[in-house]
């Protein structure tokens, strides 16, 4: 059975039968049909409760800048708040429910507000929950939200997906409707990239069922034959349901598509929505204009809707939104609603026109419909419960006479939508010709054409869309054969301005969704907020969903009667992006969990998985933690078992994460003495050597070590986190101040896998690995040396004898390809030797016994002297920093300098971050001496060390001081010592 | 003792690339040349000479090589930054960097990077969809031609694209411990 004010016609497909449910309750529709417009064929009228008053509301608009019909669509984690019934697409199972309402829609406990309303006025909320200020934050907050609720956002993790994209083209045309149809056949004909995008999910905007007339042809047949031209251009990309929401510099445009959410749920392997990134070389804003309303008393009941939604509803829905119409209007365009009611069957009871003379169009579609026509008449009142049943009219000789009816369309005019002209700074001009805001300054490539132009009629929009579409074609050089002039067809479109009608018993509201009334804005002019913007603030006047796309230039009109200025001076509000809500969803894409960064995977990532290895992000990399294993009772537990095995025995860990940077040139050893403190250039061939980098500031940049492979060829290696500031450093260095140098650098981090071999017994794995004919022993391979060496029958490796644990140690490298084998190989190779894997925790206990500066330490407020290396700060020759390390802030005597720590009660735990002051003295920031930077359990000394930076601390060894931390509530009495815990002489490591 | 070679394996978690659009190409050599300073003429004459190739003077590849080069069937010389190619050969790595040296001598150092990229090539319209979901720049043939090379970056990694040609094709150079997240924005997308 057909719902109840469904009628004939329209675009929608009767054949298929969709079945959904708002509030509970069934309904049926039809593909084609949007939310709003099924719930209107079934004579659903009470769609919501007002944000502030909880007054009944129904379907004012047929389009996205609906203030009132928002509800929650979907559950679960998909739930979501505040969508436009108006522009939802039915699918069949679409679950909707009503907002701002409780118990019911019907009986909403805090309609009492409207009680109150006489308090709930503008600035309410700022003059009245002013005291105690205490209670904002507690009480008076969430009371307020509770109440003025906008629907409630799921609670869970999105469960949908996004996907962003870009798009180039020569001409980006902005709204598919007539104008933007015309403009992109036209510019396509021509040869040029075109992408259309429109917001709707059929193209022709609101022409999309217009009978109209253009140039003897249908409007919507005309519409079919554009959109079918279009769809055989290979140039030309059609993105339905995309709104373009944003203009951006250089010609981006940002625009979303709804991909799937006219579907139950996304297509597998396609995302909810995608975000385009679109650059044009012309955009063309064919984005249209807006109906607005009128503000008198109630005029927020259900029943009444712009006029031409009414029509909307009829023509392309084939809903009848009521049968008993009254249509109100200033201006010619209601001539089609009063034409299209009629032709549904409704019964048209009066014409009410504010005009005192009607135009011809007006007066003849109310003679055809056999309605009175009631010129310079307005409508001072509606009433009704739940919905309108009665208006009073106010007519020319001021009488007042009460019709009933359950349908009231209203038309106060069009805003052209100018608002992506504005993104970028333009300011909208008002045009009394057609009493709204047009565009002004335009963004560098944009044009405007057809109704947002203020060419409202179809024969103008189809004209300005092709004169516009020819000229953004010849703008990206592509010739258009058209005719010489381009001048409009006359406009048809008579307007007396009409912002509210005064008088009636009841609110009038301005903003709908943010239940601002005429008598707000008053308020707020009397109380001094009679600029636009502050008016805007006060009252929220154009603010939440829809941006007040319908409200913001009838409060305006409002203000400047109030303040006898007129609209030109009044000004609007800066419009900014985005032009309708986006998903934060869409904007992240696929940017989100793991894929919130790019991970980076060192060469064992895959064998260490096998291992059952415990990850840790270090930068975009993942490293292997620490490797549990049977009987490990936590992390630290393995960390401990992992230091033991190499102190030991042997370990190995992947160090490939290390930058390393190959550097040739017949400079190359001169560039490294300026850029290193220390010097490279006596560094002999086959040798590597410890370097410390300054800023030029003076500061220490970053460590590592830098091996000669060659007479003119180097390869450095930086820290992990700073690879690609060094990197960059180097490139600075060269380009900017030594371009005369002959350097020559090549990134080759990610071409080698380089695996740190430590502990008493890593010679002897090496060996069974190494080619015959290698020799390892100290001899022949002394510490610090380098070599390019074969293993495992003839792979090219590098080998250094290098360590950071402090044990006898050597960094292996092969080309990255070879990097799991070569894992595997040392693991299997390493067996009868106890080898273990070791990860990053385990490497960081044996660097902070040996004292090595890391990156807690290298933090960019420490010098060579505060960390002890001040000796690498060569007298013979300058450097990078050099001269700014001299200020005397930096080699201020109580400067705070690295220290070792341990606890006095060796049983008691360090924790980084603890700040030191002096035995006996309180934990104040007065008294603080410096800082805990990096801790550790020692298994070597079975007890907590820790590094830190304080004051004098080179003069304090043996002297105690407290390691406070108010955040663990402790506070650890410590021995400063000096930071080097294991083997200071460092014999294991030459051994 | 096991002394046998070892196996070279693709780069981390970069097996899930099973797209028809998407391939994960071998590993191939790939030799950075940066020209010596003041020697670019005498390089370009060098390779000219030796490869019967041009060097590209603007973000391109150029290919050379004849069976008498002694590295195979072919080497392509790609630009990426100014004075700097990246060499590429379906032939061994040291052997094709050997051959580079005996060619171009001291006007440019080389460095084996071989095993510093992964190339991920996307092919046919859909590849090219699932490109402009990772870069920024335009991919349409009128602005990127085919055998036109771009420095730029896929959703946060820095990438070298190459435009192969017909179909079309594009080859995506990527840092080989990037390579697994490249494959998964591919897959996800």
């Amino acid at each position: 059975m057909s719902p109840r004010a469904r009628t004939t016609g329209g675009v929608i497909d009767r054949s298929r039968t969709l079945s959904f449910t708002f509030d509970g309750v069934a309904y049926i529709g039809h593909p084609g049909d949007t939310l709003a417009s099924a719930l209107i064929a079934n004579g659903v009228k009470l769609v919501g409760r007002s944000f502030k008053y909880h007054r009944p509301r129904g379907i004012l608009s047929a389009g996205s800048e609906e203030p009132n019909a928002l509800v929650e669509l979907r559950r679960g984690a998909a739930r979501e708040p505040n969508t436009r019934a108006t522009v939802i697409e039915l699918y069949d199972g679409l679950d909707a429910r009503s907002q701002n309402r409780w118990p019911s829609l019907k009986y909403d406990a805090l309609a009492v507000n409207s009680l109150f309303a006489p308090m709930l006025v503008a600035g309410f909320y700022y003059k009245t929950f002013m005291w105690p200020a205490a209670f904002w934050e507690r009480v008076y907050e969430p009371l307020i939200r509770r109440a003025a609720g906008m629907g409630r956002a799921a609670a869970e993790a999105d469960p949908d997906s996004y996907e962003k994209v870009t798009a180039h083209c020569d001409v980006l045309v902005i709204g598919g409707g007539l104008t933007g149809l015309n403009a992109a056949v036209t510019a396509a004909r021509s040869g040029a990239s075109v992408i259309l995008a429109d917001e709707g999910f059929r193209l022709g905007g609101q022409s999309v069922a217009a009978r109209e007339a253009v140039d003897d042809e249908p409007a919507c047949d005309r519409i079919a034959r554009l959109e079918a031209e279009l769809r055989a251009l290979a140039n030309v990309r059609i993105l339905r349901r995309t709104t373009v929401f944003g203009v951006y510099d250089s010609g981006t445009y940002g625009a979303v598509e709804r991909v799937s959410d006219h579907l139950p749920a996304p297509l597998p392997g396609c995302p909810r929505q995608r975000l385009w990134r679109i650059v044009a070389r012309q955009a063309l804003l064919a984005s249209g204009a807006t109906e607005r309303p009128i503000a008198f008393a109630n005029n927020d009941l259900p029943g009444i809707m712009l006029a031409s939604a009414v029509t909307t509803y009829i023509d392309r829905f084939a809903a009848l939104p009521g049968r008993d119409a009254i249509v109100f209007t200033n201006n010619s365009s209601a001539a089609s609603t009063i034409a299209a009611l009629h032709r549904a069957g409704a019964r048209v009871k009066a014409v009410v026109d504010a005009r005192g003379e009607p135009d011809a169009g007006v007066t003849a579609a109310a003679r055809a419909a056999g309605a009175p026509l009631l010129a310079g008449s307005v409508v001072v009142e509606a009433r009704g419960r739940h919905e309108l049943a009665a208006l009073t009219v106010r007519q020319r000789d001021g009488g007042l006479q009460t019709l009933s009816c359950d349908l009231l369309a209203v038309s106060g005019g069009w805003n052209p939508n100018v608002q992506l002209t504005t993104h970028l700074g333009g300011r909208p001009v008002w045009s009394d010709a057609i009493a709204a805001f047009v565009p002004g300054q335009l963004p560098p490539g944009m044009l405007v054409a057809g109704g947002a132009a203020g060419a409202y009629t179809h024969t103008q929009a189809i004209a300005d869309g092709g004169h516009a579409g020819a000229q953004a074609a010849e703008l990206c050089g592509y010739r258009v054969s058209r005719p010489p002039t381009s001048s409009l067809p006359q406009a048809d479109y008579h307007i007396a301005p009409l912002w509210r009608v005064p008088g009636g018993k009841g609110k009038a509201f301005v903003d709908l969704q943010n239940d601002v009334t005429a008598q707000d804005i008053e308020i707020a002019n009397r109380e001094g907020f009679g600029a636009i913007e502050h008016l805007k603030r006060y009252t929220t006047l154009g603010m939440a969903t829809d941006q007040g796309k319908t409200s913001g230039v009838v409060g305006m009109g409002i203000l400047a009667e109030q303040t006898g200025r007129t609209l030109a001076q009044t000004g609007v509000t800066v419009m900014r992006p985005p032009y309708t809500p986006v998903a934060i969803g869409a904007l992240g894409g696929h940017h989100r969990g793991q894929n919130f960064k790019p991970k980076r995977l060192p060469p064992s990532y895959d064998w260490a998985r096998e291992q059952g290895a415990v990850f840790v992000e270090t930068g975009l990399w993942l490293r292997p933690q620490y490797f549990p294993r049977p009987g490990d009772k936590d992390w630290l537990d393995a960390a401990i078992r992992e230091v033991n095995g190499v102190r030991s025995a042997v370990g190995v860990c992947d160090v490939s994460t290390l930058g390393k940077i190959d550097i040739q040139g017949t400079d190359a050893a001169t560039f490294l003495d300026r850029v290193y403190s220390n010097t490279f250039s006596t560094l002999p061939i086959g040798r590597a050597r410890y370097g410390l980098m300054l800023r030029e500031d003076g500061f220490v940049l970053d460590d590592g070590t830098t091996a000669r492979l060659g007479p003119q060829h180097f390869v450095m290696t930086t820290t992990t986190a700073n690879a690609a500031r060094v990197m960059m450093h180097l490139e600075h260095c060269h380009q900017w101040l030594w371009p005369q140098l002959d350097v020559r650098m090549v990134a080759v981090s990610d071409q080698w896998a380089q695996y740190a071999v430590a502990g008493p017994r890593s010679r002897a794995l090496l060996e069974r690995i190494a080619d015959p004919g290698t020799d390892l022993s100290n001899a022949a391979f002394p510490y610090m040396s380098a070599a390019e060496i074969r293993i495992c029958n003839g792979i090219e490796a590098r080998l250094f004898r290098l360590s950071f644990s402090g044990e006898l140690a050597y960094e292996i490298a092969v080309p990255a390809r070879y990097g799991d084998a070569l894992m595997r190989r040392l693991m299997r190779a390493g067996e009868p030797l106890g080898v273990v894997a070791y990860g990053s925790e385990a490497l960081g206990i044996m660097r902070i016994e040996k004292g090595h500066a890391a990156g807690a330490e290298l933090n960019g407020t420490t010098t060579a002297d505060d960390l002890g290396l001040g000796a690498l700060l060569s007298r013979k020759k300058d450097c990078i920093g050099r001269v700014l390390a001299g200020r005397p802030a930096l080699i201020a005597a109580d400067r705070q300098v690295l220290v070792g720590l341990k606890p006095v009660v060796t049983s008691q735990r360090l924790r980084g971050g603890a700040h030191l002051v002096p035995v006996g003295a309180a934990v104040t920031a007065a008294n603080d001496e410096g800082y805990v930077t990096s801790v550790a359990y020692s298994p070597t000394l079975g007890h907590w060390i820790g590094l830190a930076l304080l004051r004098r601390g080179r003069d304090r060894h043996g002297q105690q001081v407290v390691a406070a931390s108010p955040i663990h509530g402790e506070s650890v009495t410590v021995e400063v010592v000096r930071p080097v815990f294991v083997d200071p002489e460092g014999a294991r490591l030459r051994g | 003792m096991d002394n046998s070679t070892l196996v070279a394996r693709p780069p981390a978690e970069t097996t899930g690339l099973d797209a028809e659009f998407a391939t994960l190409l071998p590993d191939r050599a790939m030799v950075q040349m940066v020209c010596a300073p003041g020697q670019l003429a005498g390089l370009r004459a060098l390779v000219s000479a030796g490869f019967a190739c041009d060097l590209p003077e603007r973000p391109g590849i150029a290919s050379g090589g004849t069976a008498e080069t002694g590295i195979g069937q072919s080497i392509e010389f790609a630009w990426t930054g100014p004075g700097r190619w990246l060499a590429i050969s379906p032939s061994a790595p040291d052997a094709t960097k050997a051959k580079l040296a005996a060619v171009v001598g001291d006007a440019a150092s080389l460095v084996d990077v071989s095993d510093a990229y992964a190339t991920v090539r996307l092919h046919g319209p859909l590849g090219r969809d699932a490109l402009a979901k990772l870069v920024p720049i335009n991919l349409d043939a009128t602005a990127f031609q085919p055998g036109a090379v771009a420095i730029t970056h896929a959703r946060h990694i820095g990438v070298t694209l190459i435009h192969r040609g017909d179909g079309p094709t594009f080859d995506v150079l990527v840092a080989r411990t990037f390579a697994a997240a490249l494959v998964d924005w591919i897959a996800h997308n």
